[in-house]
């Protein structure tokens, strides 16, 4: 039953739970989010290690593991993207919806020269013939800045350099002109000045074809440089979302206080020490009763370990999930 | 007061010959590295993959033999101290991935007191065992870790125990690999403060290697810059950060994205073009010159040597005194 297009959204996603059946029983990693992505819009969502933000995007890309379960609903182009049959989400992943890895090498066949390897989605998904999909994904290789493309796609994976290989994936990602490229920390594996180019990019290109974009990292310098809106994940709920600036200068959520707080920059006066969040990131177990911060929250009261906070309006376009910050 | 010095420090692994039968060669990494560090201060080492940042790092405390020019240890020619195996206690190294560096079957209180039986044989049982509690306890990590095994620990744990190790012999200067590049940011930043903090309380001197030029500046005295096995920069921290010299030491500056949307916005489509290069096709002249936005003709055949610039230095020919 189709569903009728909702709003101006490119993507909705409403209540989306994952969770993994463990042999200690079963693990929430995603925990009700809802979101929404406007075309042409780049959404990050940042968080650290188990706070579920890549199991996100391999459930909206049908790659969810085995022992994996998805609920709720994520609304692409009017269609749920969770409850289509296999053949059908292979026609929108192949045209509308592609997803980029932290490690270009794991997603590059190694026996094929890498022109077959980019030409063999267009011949596949849009019926191009074999010589008009090679002229293409040449001319794709040039515009992510390949030197010498023609000669390039005649070559194999391992005679790319990393920023190179990470070049030719988004080359892929972004041949097929999808509506939506699901980006899992693409740089993270890239020395600093090629990872510069790399989202410079990424940019470049989504402003050309109007892709949007959800970038998962754990940068928030990455999510600064690319993003316009934010997501601040914390095992496997929101804390706090809204647009990059404001959440960026007034962070409302202790835990994306606690998060800026720790990261070091090159240019505000230096503290004696680093800001700190106490403990660690949760690493799997059950969800709390409360929020899932509260642990490690030096604000904290009574009913944060009791109660979930709701994510809550806390200005334009922004929410948070906090007792201390909600409408309260 | 110097502890650590080096003198025109090159370093190389030794590769087969060109031919089945040929004699193996030297693959020079680090060129001609000169540095002195005091006591109770942080060397910040930063460059780029294959740079040669990290086998500097094992060379400095000759985890790898220098193929010419001197460390020196206390004033010592590291070569030269005959018992080195012993004295080890006083220079330490920790790793980016610390369960790497343990042996999953040892528990970790056996893990920390081995390295003493080397150091002080004549230690008993409850002795290693008393030492490597007090370890334990100075980075953070309560008694009862001593009964656990590597697999039980988070990253961040990991890493405390590889500093505990490091710590139980008591050393003068610890290289720090990338300590904390595999780590979340709020455990990243829990391990710069405790290694801050033992820097100040145990008057530790630090070589601390990472491609991350912010938490470099958190943490270090002066820091240098190298680029295909050469130091282009090497400077005070303050005055490093304030204006760096070197074309590279800008670009990198410039290339690190800040949590800051406003600042970054400003600053897309400025990346440096190129490739990194490789050690094994190094070039002529400058070891920037393929990349650099400000080169010259004379850049690719002659390289530049480290010239001073008042109290600090940089290697490139177009720089104003």
């Amino acid at each position: 039953m189709p569903l009728t297009p909702m709003t101006d959204n490119l993507l909705s996603v409403r209540d989306l739970s994952v969770s993994f059946r463990l042999p200690g029983g079963a693990m929430t990693a995603v925990d009700r989010v809802s979101f929404t992505v406007k075309p042409g819009e780049v959404l990050g969502i940042v968080g650290e290690s188990g706070s579920g933000k890549s199991q996100i995007l391999f459930s909206l890309m049908g790659l969810l593991a085995a022992n994996g379960t998805v609920t709720g609903r994520a609304e692409f182009q009017g269609r749920d993207l969770l409850a289509m049959p296999p053949k059908a989400l292979d026609a929108v992943r192949g045209v509308s919806l592609s997803m980029i890895f932290q490690d270009p090498m794991t997603s590059l066949n190694p026996y094929k020269r890498v022109g077959d390897q980019l030409a063999e989605g267009l011949r596949l998904h849009k019926g191009l013939s074999r010589a008009e999909a090679w002229q293409a994904a040449v001319q794709m290789l040039t515009r992510v800045r390949i030197p010498d493309a023609a000669a390039r796609a005649r070559r194999y994976p391992h005679e790319f350099s990393g920023g190179m290989r990470q070049r030719v994936m988004i080359a892929m990602a972004l041949l097929v002109r999808p509506a939506l490229l699901l980006a899992d920390e693409p740089t993270t594996a890239l020395d600093v000045t090629i990872q510069a180019q790399v989202l410079d990019l990424m940019a470049d290109l989504a402003r050309e074809i109007g892709t949007a974009i959800i970038l998962v990292t754990h940068d928030l310098g990455v999510v600064a440089r690319l993003c316009d809106r934010v997501i601040v994940l914390y095992g496997g709920r929101i804390m706090e979302q809204g647009p990059a600036e404001p959440l960026f200068a007034t962070p409302a959520h202790p835990y994306s206080r606690g998060l800026l707080a720790a990261t070091p920059r090159l240019t505000d006066a230096l503290t004696p020490r680093l800001g700190t969040i106490p403990g660690a990131p949760r690493s799997g177990g059950a969800m709390l009763p409360g929020c899932p911060f509260a642990p490690r929250c030096t604000v904290k009261l009574p009913i944060c370990e009791t109660t979930q906070p709701p994510l809550a309006p806390i200005g334009p376009d922004r929410t948070a999930a906090c007792h201390l910050t909600g409408a309260a | 007061m110097t502890l650590l010095q080096t003198r025109n420090l090159d370093v190389g692994y030794r590769i087969p010959g060109p031919g089945l039968l040929s004699k193996p060669r030297i693959l020079p990494i680090v060129h001609d590295v000169t540095l002195s560090l005091p006591p109770g201060q942080t060397l910040g080492i930063v460059g780029e993959s294959g740079c040669g940042k990290s086998t500097l790092g094992r060379a400095l405390i000759r985890l790898i033999e220098p193929t010419g020019g001197q460390v020196l240890w206390d004033g010592t020619d590291l070569a030269l101290i005959p018992d080195l195996r012993r004295r080890r206690a006083e220079l330490q190294i920790i790793f980016q991935d610390p369960v790497a560096a343990l042996d999953p079957r040892m528990t970790l209180g056996r893990l920390i007191s081995r390295p003493l039986a080397t150091f002080q044989p004549g230690l008993s049982r409850a002795d290693l065992a008393a030492r490597a509690a007090d370890a334990l306890g100075r980075v953070g990590l309560s008694g009862d870790f001593a009964a656990r095994y590597p697999h039980e620990l988070s990253g961040g744990q990991a890493q405390r125990v590889g500093i505990a190790r490091a710590l139980v012999g008591r050393p003068r200067l610890i290289v720090c690999d990338e300590p904390v590049s595999a780590l979340d940011v709020s455990i990243q930043a829990q391990v710069v403060n405790l290694l801050m903090d033992l820097q100040e309380t145990e008057g530790l001197a630090l070589v601390f290697i990472s491609h991350n030029l912010a938490v470099v500046r958190h943490i270090s005295h002066q820091v240098m810059v190298m680029c295909l096995g050469r130091v282009v920069e090497h400077a005070p921290r303050d005055a490093f950060y304030a204006k760096p010299l070197h074309p590279y030491s800008q670009a990198l500056m410039k290339a690190v994205p800040e949590p800051d949307p406003a600042r970054e916005r400003s600053r897309t489509g400025q990346s440096l073009p190129g490739e990194l290069a490789s050690v094994l096709n190094p070039p002529a002249g400058c070891v920037f010159a393929r990349r650099c936005p400000r080169v010259q003709p004379r850049c690719h055949t002659d390289r530049p040597a480290l010239r001073d610039f008042g109290g600090r230095q940089a290697a490139c020919h177009f720089i104003e005194a």
